[in-house]
């Protein structure tokens, strides 16, 4: 295995470039290219964004990355097909400039293109040698294209091809169909086609799939099969193949067996994968230290490790923070009142007002209003550890008449008669058939054609926005009763997994800029998510064929399109960006990383997760510039309240919609903005140079004490560009 | 004029009215009130008059509603009506905004008489309401007054302590006064008048037309050289036979038309064409392609003829004799009706419907009113006859019946689209002048000044700045101005003083000038017309400080990289503006202009496309039209933010322009939050950037020492701190509304199941005058 240096583009003159390690690039890779330019001026520079990667030997793509929206569309494409930025090293990036005084401009070379993914191959990203490349690299290019056979599949570490099938049709719903070859690894299918004259390659993680389908085309001839791939990321690719009678195994049926390795009794690809990054993303979150930073043990709340063998409840991680006062005994009755033993823990402190928001499962008070003293005097103490207000306020995140069904079947709701100084609440969302429903409504709406006429009304139709609106409704409420009121909030919904989480790590991203960060954001899904068994597995159905479970519901999906919203309405409050969201999204599905494998902490723990596979932010970790946010400021202890309105809520179509071609994002403001951050970062060297001078020439001070100084000047440069 | 002397003896009488009433009334209203309202010094409640602005009437203990829901933080003062404007004196204060843009024209509290589209007086108690016109006679006491405003606002006062009658007359008198019989009742007549009686003559309200005005006003034939020079129309001459309009009514004095179409010639077509307008040169493009607009013809049996006679010319005018297209737009686009239609209903549900009962089927409502839907088909057509300009290099005749509505619309967005020149403040400023003021686009009418004809009312002017708007949010960086400025403007044409607004055409302003100067004894002198400031001249209504709020720091900052070799590019025309465009968005130049066929590679595509399409039956049919390949070809290039730029059009590209539409709306108010929060960062980092450029500049230059000159000559709103350790958060004031505020501007009447809400969401549009008038629940 080779090894591969990749000098980073930095935008600062002052800060010396991020050091990128050496990546574990796979089988047989040549060095990648490097093509500097040199003496170019400061003008031309920037002319100069092209883009180069290369391909696994021996073949070379060169890719281009055109400026402004084109390299964001190109980037949120290209976090959909995860290989191509785990093997390729390089993130993609949208410029590349060589700041150092040097004057340099470097064609960063990265082993693989991004740009295939593209299912939309013609528009957009395609690669157009002769338009924009300046001359010298175009030759390059040229000769590294002669010389590329382009349908070699790039696999990351541990995959493996297991079928390639010759002149498979692809039938794009946007541009026509297109004929070439498909490849099936244990990872992905891998569709490319060289007929036009730009290679046109579709690459989906086998992960995404959802359902396998034989759909007819007979329109293509008698031996001609056709399949729909369905997935979970709102695409639904088609292909057509000619039916091979000496062949035994059907492409479908591979495909089926690998896309659903736990239904065929494989296990799945995240513990063949064998990447390795530099930074180690299962070490992330640590609890105690996370507790720590909200200070934490005090004298009210403790680290409990009574579930430390997960006895009391197994879909709770092994440390919670109960109320200091309470003893094991009253914890065990309190957890067989609550459904699935789901107990109030603690899930954050307000560091000044010490409200706490508390999590748990509905009580079981049936339809014969059953009580639980421990549970009553529990809650009572949760209200007591906050000196600031002699309320509790519970969070029901269900409809009421649903929450009355439950009652009649054991569930229900905290009775106010029992339960004194205690008001509960009702946020009316609906449960996760309903969302379920919600995003295959929109999906017909966004894939593949769009009604321009009925757009809006159909957007309405579906109602997911509308749910979008009472989630952040519900979580405003929650933040404001625990800011504004210094109460302590108890939230529950039926099982406390859901909607719950949905809920309090919404409330906490409101609450504390800590989460707003992209290391506090990873911690608040591993914590509020991950750790209090959001499961994942079930409402995902990693790896497994049966798609019409009823367990299954974009929750997670739905949680994070709330961050984007969030995000809409506060552009500099948050310090990661649209593609750090669509990239989490992205690897909800992909099984190539551990994190989200599982529905709980003790089953992740019995898998031994954290040494068989790698985590997500493993991956983020080694890259963060191309994740950070460059409008990004510090609202530093700022309580956020996003409206929950539909006149500010938006469809987010650079999710739901990246497939179109035609629904291409518009030109990203952060790009002009990074280009000022780099005239800037300019403009201080030179000025830092001519002080040099002066106080060289002269041994004034005075000076220097009018002059602005740089070197502690000005906002702290993102480097990413 | 005898209007016009009737109202004023009208209003002098009502003025005396006044004096005795309210005399009595005041104390009358202290005696019973003294210990609920405030104490206030009554005498120090006074309006702030303008030149040439009177008082007509005012009443006391008026309280304007601040929120819907309590009447606490409502505000105590005095409601005077003026012949420009309804004002609202008070001690009490709104919690003071750090940012509050101080108009130097209006107060606060106060709108123009112009801007108030409809006078609604309610008496509570007798569960009566009447919306006011002119002259009109009110049978009960009114214990409210709701202003409903053309710029979305709300107003509400309240009568509850102020003295019956003199509210009673305080209400008719806006109402009259905001329906003003004849032109020259409107406040900009008396107002810039008075200049000419000063002694001082020159400085009296700062009036100064052109002068010192960089925007092109297009009045002299000067303008419209340098307009031919820079787009290289060689084949195009200026024609002056509408001097003194002669010739035709509505055209200006003059205009440009080919240069093989002499004087006499278009003496003799003139008559066939609607109002006698001569088809009139907009613009040209590089090609050589000219945009021209042209009314319809009038004389069926010269159509023919005619029409041969100026396309052959336009054609001639062409360096590549290419043929002439003719796009209909009357065909092609919603009539002015459509479009005040479609405001109406947008306006009910911006700010009339009840907040959250519109929250579910917004989107639905927003698709119903049709607002954005002739937003886009205005792009749309606007993108399609760029094409026919820059990729089938013909010539374009925009068609209208009178070629002065549709065809402004559309004439600007193409040359926005094509001429980066026009994306500049002053570019822009003169495109509007031009095709707009110029061309004589019935701005009296079409804002119903006079609010004589509901019918002739339309929103063209908005409906252009919202697709501006929507090109500049997809391209932010392309434009010199902000939203704030495209706004400001919208909001300026409800402020009765600019020329701009002011008028059908050219030749109306210069009539009722000369009508107005002799009754009133004005010698002008040298000038042809009264002086009204054109809309331009910003520091009629902002501050130094204020005006940068319309610098666009995304585009300053660009400048910035032009100068920073220190040669100053100008942004004047594209062709001269390649080397710019490589310094940021990294086209090679030499590249950019065509020297790849688009159709190389598409032919071969399209082949691939064409030979599936006849065995696939699971493909979507797509013809694909040539304008709609070349828009997916110009889509697939880098941008070039200094040469063409077309908009995305699909319906989840275009947004509601909130700033515009949701400003006064308190629920939908994001705070601390918004675009304006980054563009805040933008503006402090180009501001840091103009600084060290400063600095720069003063080390190269003398190698003195840097001074702080800076601070003053910014361009910038939002200044860099001088010890910025850490990006700043963004000041607290900010909000998705700056530089506006909801506050006291959008009282919604009543709350819900009160009988006037009823009233009001069971009407289906905005309040018209016919249906309403004298109903009662």
């Amino acid at each position: 295995m080779e090894k591969q240096q990749h000098s980073s583009g930095s935008d600062s003159p002052v800060l010396p470039p991020v050091p990128r390690k050496p990546r574990n690039l796979g089988i047989g890779i040549p060095a990648s290219r490097q093509d500097s330019v040199d003496s170019l001026d400061s003008d031309e520079r920037s002319d100069c964004m092209a883009h180069f990667s290369d391909l696994i030997s021996p073949s070379v793509i060169f890719s281009l990355y055109p400026t402004g929206s084109h390299v964001e569309w190109c980037k949120q494409l290209i976090a959909a097909t995860i290989s191509s930025q785990i093997s390729g090293g390089v993130p993609p990036e949208a410029i590349t400039r060589e700041c150092k005084v040097g004057k340099k401009i470097d064609f960063r070379v990265s082993r693989r293109t991004n740009l295939r993914s593209l299912d939309s191959g013609e528009d957009g990203c395609q690669f157009d040698s002769d338009y924009e490349l300046p001359s010298h690299t175009t030759q390059i290019f040229k000769d590294a294209r002669k010389q590329a056979p382009m349908d070699e599949v790039p696999l990351v570490p541990g995959e493996t091809i297991t079928t390639t099938v010759k002149d498979v049709m692809y039938i794009c719903p946007f541009s026509g169909a297109v004929t070439g070859t498909l490849t099936v690894t244990d990872y992905r299918l891998y569709f490319v086609s060289l007929e036009r004259d730009s290679p046109f390659i579709l690459d989906v993680n086998l992960g995404a799939i959802s359902r396998l389908e034989a759909i007819s085309v007979q329109s293509l001839g008698e031996n001609t099969s056709g399949m729909e791939i369905v997935c979970k990321d709102m695409r639904s690719p088609r292909f057509a193949y000619k039916k091979e009678p000496q062949s035994n195994l059907e492409i479908l049926d591979v495909l089926t067996k690998y896309a659903f390795p736990l239904s065929n009794e494989l296990s799945l690809f995240a513990f063949q994968y064998k990447e390795q990054f530099p930074e180690d993303g299962w070490k992330v979150y640590d609890p105690v230290a996370e507790y720590k930073r909200m200070g934490l043990p005090n004298e009210s709340w403790t680290i409990s490790k009574i579930n430390s063998n997960y006895e009391v409840c197994d879909t709770y991680p092994a440390l919670l923070v109960i109320p200091t006062s309470i003893t094991e005994d009253e914890v065990k009755r309190v957890a067989s009142f609550r459904v699935k033993h789901r107990i109030p823990v603690l899930s954050w402190i307000h560091p000044e007002t010490q409200a706490t928001i508390v999590r748990c499962s509905q009580p079981m008070v049936g339809p014969t209003d059953r009580r639980c003293k421990e549970d009553e005097h529990y809650l009572q103490t949760i209200m007591d550890a906050n000196a600031q207000s002699h309320k509790l306020t519970i969070f029901d995140g269900r409809q009421s008449n649903v929450a009355d069904n439950h009652k009649a079947k054991d569930g229900g709701y905290e009775n106010g008669s029992f339960y004194p100084n205690m008001e509960l609440k009702f946020l009316k969302i609906p449960n996760i058939h309903v969302m379920r429903e919600s995003l295959r409504k929109l999906k017909e709406v966004v894939y593949p054609i769009i009604d321009e006429q009925r757009w809006h009304s159909a957007i309405d139709g579906t109602h997911w926005l509308e749910h979008i609106r009472l989630l952040l409704a519900g979580a405003v409420r929650i933040a404001d009763k625990v800011e504004s009121s210094k109460s302590s909030v108890v939230v529950h919904c039926s099982d406390g997994w859901d909607r719950t989480a949905q809920l309090t790590s919404l409330a906490m991203l409101m609450l504390d800029s800590y989460y707003r960060t992209l290391r506090g954001f990873q911690v608040l899904l591993e914590k509020e998510w991950i750790g209090f068994g959001h499961k994942f597995a079930a409402r995902v159905g990693h790896g497994d064929e049966n798609h019409a479970n009823s367990e299954r519901s974009p929750l997670f999906v739905q949680f994070i399109d709330c961050v984007w919203q969030m995000m809409r309405q506060f552009p500099t409050a948050f310090e990661f960006n649209e593609l750090f969201l669509i990239t989490i999204l992205d690897h909800l599905y992909s099984c190539l990383f551990g994190t989200f494998l599982y529905n709980s902490e003790q089953e992740r723990v019995e898998k031994a997760l954290n040494s068989k596979t790698v985590s997500l932010w493993s991956y983020i970790n080694s890259q963060p510039e191309d994740f950070t946010n460059p409008f990004y400021v510090d609202y530093e202890n700022h309580v956020l309240y996003p409206l929950a309105t539909l006149r500010h809520l938006e469809l987010w179509t650079g999710y739901y919609v990246r497939w179109n071609p035609h629904m291409r994002p518009q030109m990203p403001v952060h790009q002009n903005l990074k280009e000022l951050l780099y005239l800037r970062a300019e403009l201080q060297r030179k000025v830092e140079e001519l002080q040099k001078e002066v106080s060289s020439s002269r041994s004034v001070s005075s000076s220097s004490e009018h002059a602005y100084s740089p070197s502690h000047g000005g906002t702290p440069l993102h480097t990413s560009v | 004029m005898h209007t016009y002397q009737r109202l004023k003896t009208t209003f002098e009488f009502m003025e005396i009215m006044h004096l005795n009433a309210s005399s009595t009334e005041e104390t009358l209203a202290l005696k019973t009130d003294s210990n609920k309202s405030p104490q206030l010094p009554i005498k120090k409640l006074e309006a702030k008059l303008l030149p040439g602005e009177i008082v007509v009437n005012e009443a006391n203990f008026v309280k304007k509603c601040i929120s819907t829901e309590s009447c606490q933080d409502d505000l105590w003062g005095k409601l005077v009506c003026t012949n420009f404007k309804v004002s609202f004196i008070t001690h009490n204060s709104l919690p003071r905004q750090k940012f509050q843009c101080t108009h130097r024209l209006l107060g606060e509290h106060d709108i123009p008489l112009a801007c108030v589209e409809q006078v609604v007086t309610v008496n509570e108690v007798k569960g009566k309401q009447k919306i006011l016109g002119s002259n009109q006679k009110l049978k009960f006491n009114p214990t409210e007054l709701i202003l409903y405003c053309k710029d979305f606002r709300i107003i509400r006062f309240r009568f509850d302590e102020a003295g019956p009658e003199s509210v009673k007359k305080v209400c008719l008198a806006i109402a009259h006064y905001s329906h003003p019989a004849d032109p020259q009742l409107l406040f900009g007549f008396e107002y810039v008048g008075k200049r000419y009686h000063g002694s001082t003559g020159e400085t009296v309200n700062g009036v100064d037309p052109g002068g010192g005005l960089q925007t092109p006003l297009f009045d002299c034939s000067s303008d419209w050289d340098r307009e031919i020079k820079r787009t290289g129309a060689s084949e195009w001459r200026v024609c002056t036979i509408n001097q003194g309009y002669f010739i035709s009514p509505s055209l200006p004095e003059f205009f440009v038309v080919p240069v093989s179409l002499a004087d006499q010639d278009l003496k003799q077509y003139a008559c066939c064409f609607y109002s006698q307008r001569i088809p009139l040169w907009c613009w040209n493009h590089s090609s050589g392609s000219a945009l021209v607009r042209m009314s319809n013809i009038s004389d069926p049996l010269q159509q023919r003829k005619v029409e041969q006679r100026i396309s052959s010319a336009i054609i001639k005018s062409h360096p590549l004799r290419s043929d002439v297209f003719k796009s209909d737009l009357d065909k092609n686009l919603p009539n002015i009706q459509d479009i005040q239609a479609a405001l109406l209903k947008l306006r009910q549900i911006c700010v009339i419907e009840p907040f959250e009962e519109s929250e579910e089927k917004w989107l639905s409502s927003l698709e119903s009113s049709r607002w954005m839907e002739y937003v886009r088909t205005f792009l749309r057509h606007a993108v399609d006859v760029v094409y026919m300009l820059e990729s089938r290099h013909v010539s374009v005749i925009l068609l209208e019946k009178e070629d002065r509505d549709l065809s402004c619309v559309i004439s600007c967005l193409v040359q926005l689209m094509c001429d980066p020149h026009c994306r500049s403040l002053h570019g822009f400023q003169g495109l509007i002048q031009k095709e707009w003021v110029m061309a004589g686009h019935r701005f009296l009418d079409r804002c119903n000044h006079l609010k004589k004809s509901d019918k002739e009312e339309s929103p063209l002017f908005l409906l252009f700045l919202d697709c501006v708007w929507q090109l500049w949010n997809q391209y932010p960086a392309a434009f010199e101005f902000t939203e704030v400025y495209l706004t400001v403007l919208g909001d300026s044409m409800w402020v009765p003083v600019f020329s701009t607004f002011l008028f059908n055409c050219p030749r109306q302003r210069a009539e009722h000038s000369r009508d107005f100067a002799s009754s009133k004894s004005i010698h002008l002198g040298q000038d042809q017309a009264l002086r009204f400031p054109p809309v331009w001249d910003w520091s009629q209504q902002f501050s130094l400080k204020d005006q940068t709020l319309f610098n666009n720091p995304l585009y300053v900052g660009k400048i910035a990289t032009c100068v920073q070799n220190g040669t100053v590019k100008t942004f004047t025309h594209r062709r001269s503006k390649k080397n710019y465009s490589s310094t940021l968005r990294g086209v090679p130049s030499a590249l950019r202009n065509g020297s790849l066929g688009p159709n190389d590679t598409l032919s071969r595509r399209n082949s691939l496309i064409l030979r599936l399409r006849s065995d696939l039956s699971q493909v979507r049919e797509q013809q694909e039209t040539p304008s709609e390949r070349f828009i997916r070809d110009w889509f697939s290039r880098p941008i070039d933010l200094q040469g063409l730029l077309l908009p995305q059009l699909l319906p989840s590209h275009l947004s509601v322009w909130k700033l515009y539409f949701l400003r006064w709306v308190p629920e939908a108010q994001i705070p601390q939050g918004g675009p304006i929060t980054a563009f805040h960062k933008l503006s402090v980092l180009t501001d840091e950037i103009e600084m060290l450029q400063n600095q720069l500049r003063q080390y190269k230059g003398a190698g003195c020492t840097p001074n702080n000159q800076h601070m003053e000559h910014s361009k910038m709103y939002f200044k860099v701190t001088l010890t910025p350790h850490q990006s700043p958060a963004p000041p607290e004031y900010l909000s998705s509304s700056f530089p506006f505020s909801p506050v006291g501007n959008l009282c919604r009447p009543g709350i819900t199941g009160t009988p006037l809400s009823k009233f009001l969401s069971g009407a289906k549009i905005w309040l018209s005058t016919e249906t309403l008038a004298n109903e009662t629940i």
